[in-house]
């Protein structure tokens, strides 16, 4: 009876809220353009569903919340609205991005105190069905920063042409885009054109199809209908929040013992990036981690005994292992190799010794269907586009196509890679790495089953270029495997946290993060970085600065120093200050952490200081801190496989570029890899300078040839850019020019 | 206070110590290195800005000072990501703002809303404010509401004593007050007594100091050492500045005898009325702050009530030297002398902690109103004065009844948090009918337009939705090579037209609606260039720069598709006008 008068006390609070909103949608004094319009229309229902899920967490056993810290968030929340609403009177630049960097870290403190607050509700054994709250409280986030993210950034990579399907499931029925392109349905979604993609299949009568699958625009299609882009990707934030769900699920089959070290991984897995930034996004990546993530938990439940249940396999099993492993290769082909995987999985937890012997055949007759499955989409793709993989070749995804250092380069990307790595995007995920190893020494299988589930995916995945970005958030390739990564660092937390350099680094990392997810959040643009070896954030730093900092950081696509130093650094540094041991004196709670921020900080300050002292070697001559006078970047940044080419920076006739320098010594030997366009039959020469001392000077002759160009060893003045100047006859028309990838500086 | 002690051992403090240090490290490395220079000295500025409050913050805070951390790196964050301008140092000036408020909210909570029994006037008030919560406190709030000291280059000894002793001995007065009439009282009296400065100056200051001798003279415990020191104390201001001094001396006896300071009270009144005010309407409107910002006093204590009187006296008469600060102590004295029940206690909480927070806001870069608490509360809808003291002394009493009403049933934590939620939501709804109406703005933030020889004009169509029912124009700019402009000297003309080419137009005028950027030049400031008061001020090297507000009525509304700005004809060739917005009101509310 309770219960239900609680159920309604809720219903009536959730319907008052969205009228409230649905009111405020009408009526808020704001433009229909502002940015800030549907997060002051969603306020009413996001407040609605974190005071209930207060209520409901304190109902059923959690703590309740501070007063005061309520009343101060309110007020700041009060204050941050009162400001979003003045603001167009105060005309003052990077205000929106500061007050919604301040919005979201009311609702970051909020999170943070409800979080704390549900711990007692996984007890003192993780519960074999977490409280649906542990779904709520990510839902609530998610859905808070949807209008904004959404308003910044347009659908892009793939999002286009899933929700193009979408809308043409939700109203034609069918999914022949010919009528959807022909009538411009994008403008339901965004505001750029967008056109048929390379490969995409046509049928017989002039019909166009996607070659992306139907299934994810499938389970969208409803909710497209009935809201819109919206709708979409409030399912979206519903499978995400589900995702996040599961892994407390998961967590209960490795580490049941440990509640709160789940519910702090749980709490990185729901409100870190990346998980966080596919939320808002349409991503075959979510899904297929939900699937996989429920299949697991089913796989697990067959080889245990849970709360003294015998597991047999019934409707459940079929269901929650058997649809997963079906449903993933029709979310996308390449999931097959996680649909394998997971059978064998089922197959090994089903016969575990000293458990209950499960019976195998229903495997059987799974990895059967899968087969046909598999087998199906290949001659189907075969029929539609002469290609049983569409639009990729066996040679791609032949394994003995790539060299090892392929494999580690793709490898190490996929975690380090400044722009597209996970690391990158959240640091506190280097916390996997002492993980790791410490699942490794205690031959924990977790690991083994990490292994099983991704290797073979892995093994096809990462040599290949498709990884590095993909016109995607960071780390798209490996997010099914987020949840297992999340409880991989259970027990990690629960080994020595309270040592003085984990807490270190857990301040420090957590600080790290922090800041970095406002920005991806309040700039989410920033998280689509292009294959090109560079980055928005650190771009943006380089350019402020006017120093080459990105250097400093790893990249895949422009291997450096920083590309193999770091893994090999932070792998160890990490690890040795995780397990540092204890001195013998006091110290108080909570000073490491403290310490570690301040380390974070101090490592910040030295950063542009490096930049300016040590020594350039390389000058990859489009970054923002090469000061130009004109000419264009090559190629463009929306050419497909961008990381086939070479990077550089078009400099036409009575054109410049102004570089940086740190000397790492007096004299210097200049490489300078350079094409020539030539568009007229008359001389190009390029200048090379130290300033305003020309050094040498370069006339090509042969066109659209790399060449290198090598100059000195010369004396070079400490202080002193250098400086390369195009110059020559400029008749009408198109001028000649060329194409500058890079100068490679050795220092004698 | 909070439960739980906070710790101070040597690495605690030391972290304390390091945390904002390294915060400093980091942003004066960037701006050592940022390429733009303008942008360089302002990200210098907002370091130091930030470690100044940074650094008592993390004193305030309870250990372990969580917020000290991310305080810190925030204000990095927003210092390294944020484009330069003034939009950044309103974002540092945000985050620092917040982490103090946490950082004493954490500090002082949790704390009974009130003490219970009330305390009588020779009795311990029960809840302390110690020196160690109330000195950071202080200067924490110091280095906000007075930053503009820390941009002069290098700290002068003048600059070190605002910064440092004087906010120092002002939270040391604020403890000691709190001792006898608890911390909610004092931080009350310390809040409104620096509010009009704003901060502690010299007048704040030795009026917290006056107060604080006045009530250790009516401790009971307290050695004839002591007391003879508070005797000293309670009359030095009247060595400072003769008329201020005596007011706060008065005020001080207020808290050791108030029968015999309000006797006092009413000659010294006279006395002062007489030599430095001309007319009764001038005292009634000096006077008018008290209820404004103490609202509570209207019906103080049965004890008080001697104290009130002699405080309004005082607030009356009090010569305004050298400023609105010498209202300090009638202030503080005021809100020493309220009720401690929380139907007046909890609102008067709110007010104040509301125009503190207001005040700083406006007191800090980029805005640096030279009276950033009139500002403030002029947000709310009225100027500050008569009719807004009716006001706001009506509400809070309405409030208060309605608090005595909830007394009789309400649990008191209940009560205190649902009258402080109304009265926060009391003020949050004027707030918002204090907001100008829909505008359209023309231009984008941080791109000004550039009006001079070669470009003499600028046009604008005015989107759809803004055609028409133009009730205002609002114009920001500035002007360059303008100082040697006689004021009212047209430098340009805003026009509005219909589609007909019809319309009517606006004469921007140097010294009244625009002015030079760089008034605060030294060089500029000796030739006396004169200059309207600024919107908004930006670091611009080694001085502030400032951009300035036209704001025009229009007598009725008008239609117009375009908006044009011309550089007057006759202005001098080398004059150029900085054109950074042009907004177009459709209501003819003009804040």
């Amino acid at each position: 009876m309770r219960l239900r008068a609680g159920l309604v006390e809720t219903a009536a609070v959730l319907a008052a809220c969205a009228a409230a909103a649905a009111i405020l949608a009408w009526t808020l004094p704001l433009p229909a353009a502002d940015p800030f319009r549907g997060t002051l229309a969603v306020l009413p229902l996001i407040l609605g569903l974190l005071r209930e899920i207060h209520r409901w967490g304190a109902r059923s056993g959690g703590r309740p919340l501070g007063a005061a810290a309520t009343a101060g968030e309110l007020g700041a929340l009060v204050l941050l609205v009162l400001l979003v609403l003045a603001r167009p009177h105060l005309s003052l630049a990077g205000m929106d991005e500061a007050l919604a960097a301040g919005l979201l870290l009311v609702l970051g403190v909020r999170v943070a105190r409800q979080t704390l607050a549900l711990r007692p509700l996984l007890g003192d054994r993780l519960p074999r069905r977490p409280s649906a709250l542990f779904f709520l409280l990510p839902l609530a986030v998610y859905l808070a920063i949807l209008p904004w993210s959404t308003r910044h950034r347009q659908p892009d990579g793939d999002e286009p042409f899933n929700l193009l399907v979408t809308h043409s499931l939700a109203y034609d029925f069918d999914a022949d885009l010919a009528n959807n392109y022909a009538h411009g349905d994008w403008r339901h979604f965004m505001d750029r054109p967008i056109e048929p993609q390379p490969g995409d299949p046509a049928g017989p009568h002039g019909e166009r199809y996607s070659r992306h699958n139907a299934l994810l625009p499938l389970a969208l299609a409803p909710a497209y209908r009935l809201g819109g882009k919206l709708g979409a990707l409030a399912t979206m934030a519903l499978m995400t929040a589900v995702v996040a769900w599961l892994t407390l699920r998961l967590a209960r089959h490795y580490v049941p013992e440990l509640p709160g070290e789940s519910l702090a991984a749980w709490a990185l897995v729901a409100f870190a990036s990346p998980l966080l930034l596919y939320s808002y996004q349409v991503w075959v990546e979510v899904p297929a981690a939900l699937l996989t993530a429920a299949a697991l938990d089913r796989i697990f439940s067959l080889g245990s005994a849970l709360d003294g249940r015998r597991q047999g396999w019934g409707l459940k099993e079929w269901l929650g292992l058997g649809l997963p492993v079906l449903l993933l290769p029709l979310v996308k082909i390449r999931f097959v190799l996680i649909s394998g995987p997971l059978l064998v999985l089922g197959w090994w937890h089903a016969g575990i010794p000293c458990q209950p012997r499960q019976p195998r055949r229903p495997l059987l007759i799974l990895a059967g269907l899968l087969a046909g499955v598999a087998a199906g989409m290949l001659v189907y793709n075969q029929i539609v586009y002469s290609n049983p993989l569409k639009i990729h070749s066996w040679q791609e995804v032949d394994p003995y196509s790539y060299g090892p250092s392929s494999y580690l380069l793709g490898f190490s990307g996929l975690f380090f890679d400044a722009a597209f790595g996970l690391f990158g995007c959240a640091p506190v995920w280097l916390l996997l790495l002492p993980a790791v190893l410490l699942l490794a020494v205690r031959r924990d299988r977790l690991l083994l089953d990490m292994a099983i589930l991704s290797l073979p995916y892995l093994v096809i995945v990462v040599p290949r270029l498709e990884w590095y970005g993909g016109w995607s958030p960071p780390f798209r390739y490996l997010l099914i495997a987020m949840p297992l990564l999340g409880v991989a660092l259970a027990p990690l937390l629960a080994s020595g946290r309270g040592r003085a350099g984990a807490q270190a680094l857990l301040g420090g990392l957590a600080a790290l993060t922090l800041a970095l997810m406002l920005v991806w959040l309040v700039v989410p643009g920033w998280t689509y970085d292009f294959a090109d070896g560079r980055t928005y954030a650190l771009d943006a730093l380089s350019g402020r600065l006017g120093l080459d900092v990105a250097r400093f950081f790893p990249s895949s696509v422009r291997p450096r120093t920083a590309t193999w130093a770091w893994p090999l650094l932070s792998l160890s540094i990490v690890s040795l200050l995780w397990w540092l041991p204890e001195g013998k004196s006091r110290r108080p709670r909570g000073a490491a952490a403290l310490a570690g921020v301040a380390l974070v900080l101090a490592a910040a300050a030295l950063l542009p200081s490096a930049a300016a002292r040590v020594p350039t070697r390389v000058i990859e001559l489009e970054d923002p801190q090469v000061r130009k006078s004109g000419g264009h970047l090559h190629p463009d940044r929306w050419v497909i496989e961008r990381t086939r080419y070479r990077g550089g920076w078009v400099l036409r006739v009575d054109e410049r570029l102004e570089a940086p320098v740190a000397p790492g010594g007096r004299r210097v030997k200049l490489r300078l890899m350079a094409e020539l366009i030539r568009n007229q039959p008359v001389p190009f020469t390029l200048d090379i300078r130290e300033g305003d001392r020309l050094l040498a000077s370069w006339t090509p002759v042969r066109e659209r040839v790399w060449e290198t160009v090598e100059v000195g060893p010369v004396d070079w003045k400490a202080g002193e850019p250098l400086v390369l100047a195009a110059h020559g006859p400029s008749p009408p028309g198109a001028l000649n020019g060329a194409i500058l990838d890079r100068v490679e500086m050795e220092w004698r | 206070m909070n439960d739980q002690p906070v710790q101070t051992s040597f690495r605690s403090d030391l972290l304390r110590l390091l945390t904002p240090l390294a915060a400093l490290a980091a942003m004066v490395s960037f701006a050592g290195r940022e390429a733009d220079p303008a942008g360089a000295a302002e990200s210098a500025y907002l370091a130091v800005l930030a470690t100044a409050a940074l650094l008592p913050a993390g004193f305030l805070a309870p250990w372990p000072a969580f917020e000290l951390g991310v305080g810190s790196a925030l204000a990095t964050t927003a210092v390294w990501a944020l484009p330069p301008g003034p939009g950044r140092g309103a974002a540092v000036m945000a985050v620092l703002l917040a982490t103090l408020a946490v950082a004493a909210g954490r500090a002082l909570t949790p704390r009974p809303p009130l003490p219970s029994p009330p305390p009588s006037l020779t009795g311990r008030g029960g809840d302390d404010l110690p020196p160690g919560i109330a000195v950071p406190l202080a200067l924490g709030l110091q280095a906000l509401l007075r930053g503009d000291l820390l941009l002069a280059p290098g700290l002068s000894p003048r600059a070190a004593v605002a910064l440092v002793a004087l906010p120092a001995v002002g939270g040391l007065a604020a403890s000691m007050l709190a001792r006898r009439h608890g911390a909610a009282l004092a931080l009350i009296a310390g809040g409104v007594a620096i509010l009009l400065a704003p901060g502690f100056n010299v007048a704040s200051t030795l009026a917290l100091v006056a107060l604080a001798a006045g009530d250790l003279l009516a401790w009971e415990e307290a050695g004839w050492p002591a007391k003879a020191a508070a005797g000293i104390a309670l009359l030095a201001p009247i060595a400072w500045e003769p008329g201020t001094g005596i007011a706060a001396a008065v005020c001080g006896l207020a808290l050791w005898r108030p029968r015999i300071a309000l006797g006092l009270a009413v000659p010294a009144a006279a006395g002062l009325a007489w030599f430095h005010h001309e007319s009764p309407a001038g005292i009634g409107l000096q006077a008018v702050w008290l209820p404004l910002l103490v609202p509570a006093a209207a019906l103080p204590r049965r004890e008080g009530i001697a104290a009130v009187i002699a405080a309004a006296l005082m607030a009356g008469t009090v010569p305004l030297t050298p400023g609105a600060a010498a209202l300090a102590a009638p202030m503080a004295l005021a809100a020493l002398s309220m009720r401690r029940d929380a139907a007046f206690a909890v609102p008067q909480g709110v007010w104040t902690g509301a125009a503190a927070l207001g005040t700083a806001l406006l007191a800090g870069y980029p805005w640096l109103r030279e009276e950033p608490l009139a500002t403030a509360l002029s947000l709310l809808g009225l100027p500050p004065g008569p009719a807004m003291a009716a006001a706001v002394a009506g509400l809070f009493l309405a409030l208060a009844a309605f608090g005595t009403w909830m007394g009789r049933g309400w649990g008191e934590p209940l009560r205190s948090t649902r009258l402080a939620g109304l009265a926060a939501g009391l003020l949050a709804t004027a707030l918002l009918a204090g907001l100008p109406g829909a505008g359209t703005a023309l231009l984008a933030p941080g791109v000004p337009v550039v009006l001079d020889a070669g470009h003499p004009v600028w046009e604008s169509r005015i989107p759809g939705a803004a055609v028409g029912g133009i009730g205002g124009i609002v114009v920001e700019s500035s002007l360059s090579n303008g100082a040697g402009l006689a004021p009212g000297t047209p430098v340009a003309v805003v026009r509005l037209r219909d589609s007909t080419g019809h319309g009517s137009e606006r004469i921007l005028r140097a010294g009244q609606d625009t002015g030079e950027w760089a008034a605060r030049r030294p060089d500029v400031v000796r030739a006396g260039a004169p200059a309207p008061r600024p919107w908004i001020s930006w670091i611009a090297g080694d001085f502030l720069a400032q951009r300035y507000r036209a704001r025009w009525t229009l007598a009725r509304p008008e239609r117009a598709a375009v908006l044009r700005v011309e550089r007057a004809p006759g202005a001098p060739p080398d004059l150029a006008i900085a054109v950074y917005q042009v907004e177009i009101r459709q209501v003819e509310i003009l804040k």
